[in-house]
């Protein structure tokens, strides 16, 4: 087994173990989705006009139907979900590191620092993700079941949540990972980590927060370059993750 | 690899490491045999863990060089992280995984295959005594057990050279014990131990050389050639009887320079001892002395060590005041 794989398999049993934090990622969803399933069925609070005018006026009449269908349908609410959760639980997982004084016995390993930091990285997203595409699996299910034949349907199975399920929330998690794997790193004290990489969280969530309010919306073209900037900056966070944690560096911080 | 890689195990030359303005480490040079227990003695912050985490490849040396298990600190880490094993102070284990998962986990990490990594781990298991616990998660096993655990963690992939950092610190006698005789056996194998201490019962029980360092490396040595060297040229004469009728002799000779009585034994202070000795006792016995035994007075380790760090200690005061 790659050492890679290692260390996202540890990372994974030592989350199942702590059944009782893992709890949390999947209580919060619960009711985004109860909330999100009063959507269903009901009609538009907003006219096309009132859409179009808050979305900007050179959208297109798809572009406006999307965003009206992405704001009414709330479970977009979730994609926040994965991005908050996985910074807390790479913060959790270099706790443990630190708290548990395994930090030694592991870096004297013969382990690259990058796979380290990826493995940590990686498992992290896994719980968090998984909980996301289960209550988006749900809605959609329930919504197939209650809203036959609606455009809300007709909405869920356009390439836009597609976009959204798929590339954006996984990504904007991964990117938050790794900036709060920085913050892991460095920090001395988990309360002031898990408070710095929470603050990480903030761009990513006013982003998500004014396209569900409507303040914004964004077309999936410059979505899905919005993305690709999302991984490059978590390539960037992977890379200065890995700087930071180099054996030489986390012993001359502990020793000086 | 030439004749020097077989016979040190770890070879340090002028090794120093500096953090901002503190020298925790300043120009150590050493020479650990092969197959033999090095026992690395200091009191606290005198540099003994920098040290070891240069040694395996955890923090670079400000200047300096050092060799280890043939790998040059300059050179391929990696693979001086392969030949080595390392137990830290505190066992540190993953408290919410057994201890077969957190075993095999260090064991992958060492690159061992999933079915090597099981034997390994069995194995070591076995010998240490853990196997009927291996499946217990690790914050529920006690002190001596989770130590015991880390043991077979640093040993499961067969290194060179195993680094033991105050193994026994807060164990029961028993379990102290039981590693000090596990550290014996692992010598026999043909492995070389780097330990950590500040037990001095323990260093003399089972080391066979001996480092002393505060910042500068203070001796090194053998330890029958330190405890002999510094134990002076005092020898102990145990008499059947009183030893008190027999002190004025042992005064008149010109070749003691000083004799103490206890009961029935005496303590002189020869001159030469291999040479005074057998005069010595050929006197005492011309004048009709019954003498049970004579050897010569060795300090303990402790006495050794207390002393020598009391006159560096006095050293470094009287410096300053020399330099006015």
């Amino acid at each position: 087994m790659s050492p890679l794989l290692t260390i996202v398999r540890k990372e994974l049993l030592e989350m199942r173990r702590t059944r009782r934090f893992l709890l949390r990622f999947f209580i919060a969803p619960s009711f985004i989705l109860l909330y999100s399933f009063t959507a269903l069925g009901n009609p538009s609070h907003h006219s096309h006009g009132d859409v179009a005018a808050l979305v900007g006026p050179r959208a297109s009449s798809e572009e406006i139907a999307a965003a009206e269908w992405f704001s009414r349908s709330k479970i977009f609410l979730l994609l926040m979900l994965p991005m908050l959760f996985s910074a807390a639980l790479v913060m959790q997982t270099m706790v443990v590191e630190k708290t548990a004084k395994t930090l030694e016995p592991l870096l004297v390993t013969p382990v690259k620092t990058h796979d380290l930091v990826l493995g940590k990285i990686l498992a992290a997203l896994v719980f968090p993700l998984l909980a996301g595409y289960l209550y988006l699996a749900i809605y959609v299910g329930v919504a197939c079941l209650i809203d036959k034949n609606s455009d809300m349907l007709r909405f869920l199975f356009s390439p836009r949540p597609f976009i959204e399920a798929f590339l954006v929330m996984p990504v904007s998690a991964f990117a938050n990972a790794s900036l709060a794997m920085i913050v892991a790193v460095r920090s001395r004290d988990p309360k002031t980590g898990g408070l710095l990489s929470s603050l990480l969280t903030l761009p990513g969530v006013v982003l998500y927060g004014t396209q569900i309010a409507l303040l914004e919306f964004l077309n999936q073209y410059i979505l899905l370059v919005c993305v690709g900037a999302v991984l490059v900056l978590a390539g960037a966070g992977v890379f200065f993750a890995t700087e930071a944690f180099q054996r030489e560096k986390v012993f001359e911080r502990w020793d000086s | 690899m030439d004749h020097n890689s077989h016979m040190y195990a770890i070879e340090t030359t002028a090794l120093t490491r500096a953090f901002r303005r503190k020298i925790a480490v300043e120009d150590l040079t050493l020479r650990v045999p092969t197959s033999t227990v090095f026992g690395f003695l200091g009191p606290n912050g005198a540099g003994k863990t920098t040290t070891v985490r240069m040694l395996a490849g955890l923090l670079p040396p400000s200047s300096g060089t050092a060799v280890v298990a043939g790998c040059p600190l300059n050179g391929d880490l990696e693979q001086l992280r392969r030949r080595i094993g390392f137990l830290t102070e505190s066992p540190g284990l993953y408290e919410q995984l057994t201890a077969w998962q957190n075993l095999l986990f260090f064991a992958r990490l060492y690159g061992l295959s999933e079915k090597n990594a099981q034997s390994q781990v069995a194995k070591y298991l076995k010998l240490l005594g853990c196997w009927e616990d291996r499946h217990k998660p690790v914050g529920a096993l006690s002190k001596g057990m989770r130590q015991k655990t880390a043991i077979v963690r640093a040993l499961a992939h067969e290194p060179e050279i195993l680094f033991l950092d105050e193994p026994s610190s807060g164990l029961d006698p028993s379990t102290a014990r039981f590693f000090r005789d596990f550290v014996k056996s692992l010598r026999a194998s043909g492995r070389t131990i780097f330990l950590t201490t500040h037990n001095l019962a323990e260093a003399e029980d089972v080391c066979d050389y001996i480092a002393i360092m505060k910042t500068r490396l203070i001796l090194e040595g053998s330890q029958s050639q330190i405890r002999s060297e510094l134990s002076g040229n005092v020898v102990t004469i145990r008499f059947c009887t009183s030893a008190e009728p027999w002190l004025p002799i042992v005064q008149q000779l010109e070749y003691a320079k000083e004799a103490t009585v206890a009961e029935s034994v005496l303590r002189a202070n020869l001159a030469n001892p291999q040479r005074d000795t057998p005069r010595l006792v050929r006197a005492l016995v011309e004048a009709g002395a019954e003498l049970y035994a004579v050897e010569p007075a060795r300090k303990s380790l402790e006495e050794i060590y207390l002393e020598l760090l009391d006159s560096v200690a006095t050293a470094s005061r009287e410096q300053p005041a020399n330099l006015k």
